[in-house]
């Protein structure tokens, strides 16, 4: 009858590490989360190394208040909370910072896409280009709508979903979701018709 | 209603949409869950990103700070008013005229202290009813000098000004006559530092003659104290 803590759901999982600090229950979840934190964040910045630092900073901030969560709560919803929170507020100092900043060089900002698997060298340039065609694209787009289109488009999250990681209503969400699509299609109209 | 108008708009944007789902997953490093683990065992819970505090509270500063550049700027801004100071070289010294209309306010000021009554420039003081005795006014003026205390220097003064008082009669004739030949003694003098010889001088300010109008009010005033005070005098013989 016991079940292994791997077939355990999210919540169940989360109440197991508050009732018992059970590190196991917290390993699960941190591995189960990793990436997909790792892929919102990264599209919501386009940069490596300050998104692993986020999804780190996430998963502490996950061990350290283990109790703020609510069982009423998708476990999911929670921590893309505490990641969306972290990712707005490293946008906030990157923008104060650019503004003071003295040498602003956009084209020293490089796009990294990692390398997965081996696919020839002609598709891979094709696919690696349009990744970071529709990346540039997606960091031009306002952070207000390209959050929600990150969240929806390629997290696949549902608008209710959605709603409650960024604390706005279904409707605000559906409209900017669809501003975010549209200023998207703008700008990424050659890639798509050609 | 709505839903439908939203799944329109999700194929009107299915490129998009379409575009946005394949692109490549990014993944956490390799070693993601080795640096969680010997952070939380290190206890090291300072955050790498944004949230990462300074150790010098600035922003408790900047409120204050802001409020202090604000104050003086105000300060600056509206108290800097050049023309409003006046150069004391350039201030226009007082009429003789002024001056003695400031120790008859002053000297009206002493006298409502002492009577509660305020006594007009033009007034001739007519007490031909009044039942209080010499003895009670002497008695009141000794009150107001022990009350007034250093203003009686000023009383003085403004006396000193006079060249008559309350209790002796005055030739006024022979007293402006005596302040004109006065002011003929001592006119010559010599600028220091010069061999020159000693020249005319007629003083820093400009003389003036006495006003007429207003030693005639104080004659007619010191008349009418004379006249009042000879009645009640009589007055008390008769009770008597």
């Amino acid at each position: 009858m016991n079940k292994k803590l791997t077939e355990f759901s999210d919540e169940e999982l989360i109440k197991e590490f508050q009732d018992n600090n059970t590190i196991e229950a917290y390993e699960i979840l941190v591995n189960r989360f990793k990436d997909p934190l790792t892929n919102y964040v990264y599209r919501f910045l386009g940069d490596r190394d300050i998104c692993t630092d986020i999804v780190q900073d996430t998963m502490i901030k996950f061990y350290l208040h283990k109790d703020s969560y609510k069982s009423f709560a998708k476990f999911s919803t929670w921590i893309y909370t505490i990641a969306g929170n972290l990712a707005r507020n490293e946008l906030k100092r990157r923008k104060r910072r650019t503004i003071f900043s003295l040498n602003n060089d956009d084209e020293d900002k490089k796009i990294q896409i990692e390398d997965t698997s081996f696919v020839s060298p002609e598709r891979e340039t094709d696919s690696q280009m349009k990744g970071e065609i529709i990346q540039k694209a997606l960091l031009k787009v306002k952070p207000v709508y390209r959050e929600v289109v990150i969240l929806r488009d390629i997290e696949g999250l549902s608008y209710e979903e959605i709603a409650e990681i960024t604390d706005l209503s279904i409707g605000t969400v559906k409209s900017r979701i669809n501003r975010g699509r549209k200023h998207l299609q703008e700008l990424l109209k050659y890639i798509y018709s050609g | 209603m709505k839903n439908e108008l939203y799944n329109s708009y999700d194929e009107e944007y299915k490129n998009v949409i379409k575009l946005l789902s394949e692109l490549p997953r990014e993944s956490a490093p390799p070693n993601f869950e080795y640096n969680l683990s010997v952070r939380i065992k290190n206890r090291n819970f300072d955050l790498n990103s944004s949230e990462k505090k300074s150790l010098f509270p600035w922003r408790y500063f900047v409120p204050a700070t802001g409020a202090v550049i604000a104050s003086v700027f105000v300060f600056l801004v509206l108290f800097n008013d050049s023309d409003s100071l006046e150069n004391p070289f350039q201030i226009q010294p007082k009429l003789r005229s002024e001056i003695k209309s400031d120790l008859f306010s002053s000297k009206k000021i002493l006298g409502s202290i002492g009577n509660n009554q305020q006594i007009n420039e033009n007034d001739v003081v007519l007490k031909e009813d009044t039942k209080q005795t010499d003895k009670s006014i002497i008695e009141k003026e000794e009150n107001l000098a022990s009350n007034i205390g250093p203003k009686s220097e000023l009383k003085d003064e403004v006396k000193a000004d006079f060249p008559f008082n309350d209790n002796n009669s005055t030739n006024l004739d022979e007293a402006l006559s005596e302040r004109r030949l006065n002011t003929k003694i001592d006119r010559r003098a010599s600028l220091a530092g010069r061999n020159a010889p000693s020249s005319f001088f007629n003083g820093f300010y400009i003389r003036e003659e006495v006003d007429k109008e207003y030693v005639e009010a104080q004659k007619a005033k010191l008349d009418s104290l004379k006249k009042a005070i000879k009645m009640s005098r009589i007055k008390d013989k008769i009770a008597q």
